[in-house]
């Protein structure tokens, strides 16, 4: 644990920025083609925008993911999903049922914006100081995320560098960021070890390029 | 590095991850179109590697954007990027590196002009960046319609592949650069910003490097599927821009077509100092030497020394060609070009070279 906590860490993340980051990511999905996306492509998206944070330099929401089973999942981000769908921001296109991790039912819907509702809300966000910057992060995320199978989606971060740690069991918390160092994450050295390979003249979108890329390829292959 | 902290990867050989990477985001800080362009050229390239026959049995559009809600249901095609999905006979929707597309068919028997039609009117397309690729007429070109297809007179045929990469058309290239975006302060977003006081014919500290984001972003979208790479460092120092293309089997590795070298020549520094004309000459002697050596070590088929002629009375250009003996005996191409610090000294020179071919 970092002894020098930030005590802002511990304050609960601002409400209106957790449905900004999931508007967002809603609007990167709609511009790379993914929309009307599953709940579980969603909750890996948020992952992978916390666990690359760092390599855009953008600040974290979560610092945190509980382990499950197969995929990450975010209790808080799910309620703020409903919210939003409440709100009339998102609507579900299409709605499946599944089973959770202990096998039990689940509705498995699929989301898209109400994009006449958001445009505005993102337009104004936009011309914010420095909220176009996460908002390119996301877009180029969910670009390098939508080389993963509808299909392989749900056990794929199984695969990743951090996610799949085998050093942490399913059913504990993972650390992102939120006590130890962001740059302290099996993904951030990863990314380090990207960078010097590719003799640190890359740019920061191939690099979570290549990493989306080695998870496709244990997917598909097994470790390379 | 330790594996432990590695995580899950701890033993991956992330070596080959980097090498074989065969995406195009290394192209993130450029704009969207340049982008847009060489990631569907290289996606048509490395088609074409595969299964030429297959790409060539009919024609192919791609579109910058998504598919339009409520139209037509598309099919996702995640990997897209990769190369491997069948891509003739249909429309592309994806973003800028089209790691992933949206495919819808295009209709029956439809010739460009339904095809266009059908992308405007029922797709709702039609204003949105596209690449038209009709391998039963042309196997070697891409046709680019930066403001879609609504605008069809628009557009700009960009050639696949490196191959026809040579120094008659890569000084066409240039030229064309030149003309349409550095020339003057007016001609680009980014021409205003090579100059720190335009009435003094100053240019800013970093001119070299913004006549390089300037080349990369026009070469980004002229080359195709070749890129612009900037600035590697090598055994006899960095260079500019080297000019790669990836091989379309075996993405670790390329070719190095063309090294360009750059140069600035500055009749002020930025902040009003003469520059005396031994100091350019000796940049440009010393261009001419990097250009070869790098041209040697990146075993490169062209090399040329770039010059971007920046005094208040520029007469480089004069020079461009065989004008220059050391470059002729190391093999490399001398280019220069004037750039004008002001609208109106462009208009000058323009009136008086029209005025002495009339003479």
């Amino acid at each position: 644990m970092n002894s020098v906590h930030t005590p802002s860490r511990l304050e609960p993340v601002d409400q209106h920025r957790r449905w900004l980051r999931i508007l967002s990511i809603l609007d990167a999905c709609r511009w790379v083609g993914l929309t009307p996306v599953t709940t579980n492509s969603l909750h890996v998206i948020a992952y992978l925008s916390e666990v690359f944070a760092p390599v855009w330099q953008v600040k974290l929401l979560n610092g945190k993911v509980l382990k499950q089973l197969t995929s990450p999942y975010y209790p808080t981000l799910q309620q703020d999903v409903d919210r939003l769908i409440g709100m009339g921001l998102i609507r579900v296109d299409e709605m499946d049922v599944g089973r959770n991790d202990d096998g039990e039912p689940v509705l498995l819907p699929k989301f898209s914006l109400e994009v006449g509702r958001v445009e505005p809300i993102l337009s104004a966000l936009r011309e914010l100081p420095g909220e176009e910057i996460d908002m390119d992060f996301l877009r180029e995320v969910v670009q390098s995320f939508s080389i993963l199978s509808d299909e392989q989606v749900p056990t794929s971060m199984n695969e990743d560098a951090t996610y799949g740690d085998p050093a942490v069991d399913t059913g504990q918390v993972i650390d992102l960021g939120e006590w130890k160092k962001t740059e302290d994450t099996a993904t951030s050295h990863v990314v380090d070890r990207i960078r010097e390979l590719g003799e640190n003249r890359l740019t920061s979108a191939e690099v979570i390029d290549m990493y989306v890329n080695h998870i496709a390829y244990r997917v598909n292959h097994g470790c390379r | 590095m330790d594996a432990a902290k590695l995580g899950l990867w701890g033993n991956d050989d992330l070596t080959a991850t980097v090498k074989c990477y065969s995406g195009s985001q290394y192209y993130q800080p450029l704009p969207d179109n340049v982008r847009f362009v060489h990631s569907v050229a290289k996606i048509i390239s490395t088609c074409h590697a595969r299964d030429k026959d297959e790409l060539c049995s009919a024609p192919s559009l791609y579109v910058l954007g998504t598919v339009p809600e409520g139209v037509v249901k598309p099919k996702r095609e995640p990997a897209f990027s990769l190369g491997g999905v069948v891509v003739s006979g249909k429309i592309w929707f994806g973003a800028q590196a089209m790691n992933s597309a949206n495919g819808v068919a295009i209709p029956e028997c439809s010739d460009a002009d339904a095809l266009f039609t059908f992308v405007s009117d029922t797709l709702k397309s039609g204003s949105r960046p596209a690449i038209y690729f009709d391998g039963t007429a042309n196997e070697e070109i891409l046709r680019f319609f930066p403001k879609g297809v609504d605008f069809p007179e628009e557009c700009e045929d960009i050639p696949l592949g490196g191959a026809h990469l040579n120094e008659a058309t890569l000084k066409i290239i240039l030229d064309r650069i030149h003309e349409r975006h550095m020339k003057t302060p007016t001609a680009s977003a980014l021409s205003g910003k090579l100059w720190s006081n335009k009435p003094k014919c100053y240019p800013t500290e970093r001119a070299e490097y913004a006549v390089q984001s300037i080349l990369e972003i026009g070469l980004g979208t002229a080359l195709g599927n070749v890129r612009a790479k900037r600035e590697g460092t090598g055994v006899y120092g960095r260079y500019d821009l080297v000019l790669v293309e990836q091989d379309k089997q075996d993405s670790s590795k390329v070719i190095n077509h063309a090294v360009l070298e750059l140069k600035v020549i500055r009749g002020f520094t930025s902040t009003g100092a003469k520059v005396a004309d031994i100091t350019n000459q000796t940049a440009v002697l010393k261009g001419v030497k990097q250009a070869f050596a790098y041209r040697q070590e990146c075993g490169a088929r062209i090399s040329a020394l770039c010059c971007y002629d920046m005094r208040p009375n520029p007469n480089l250009h004069k020079h461009s060609g065989r004008g220059c003996q050391i470059a002729t005996d190391f093999e490399v191409e001398f280019w220069a070009w004037p750039l004008f610090s002001t609208t109106e000294a462009a208009r000058d020179r323009l009136a008086e070279n029209h005025l002495n071919k009339e003479a």
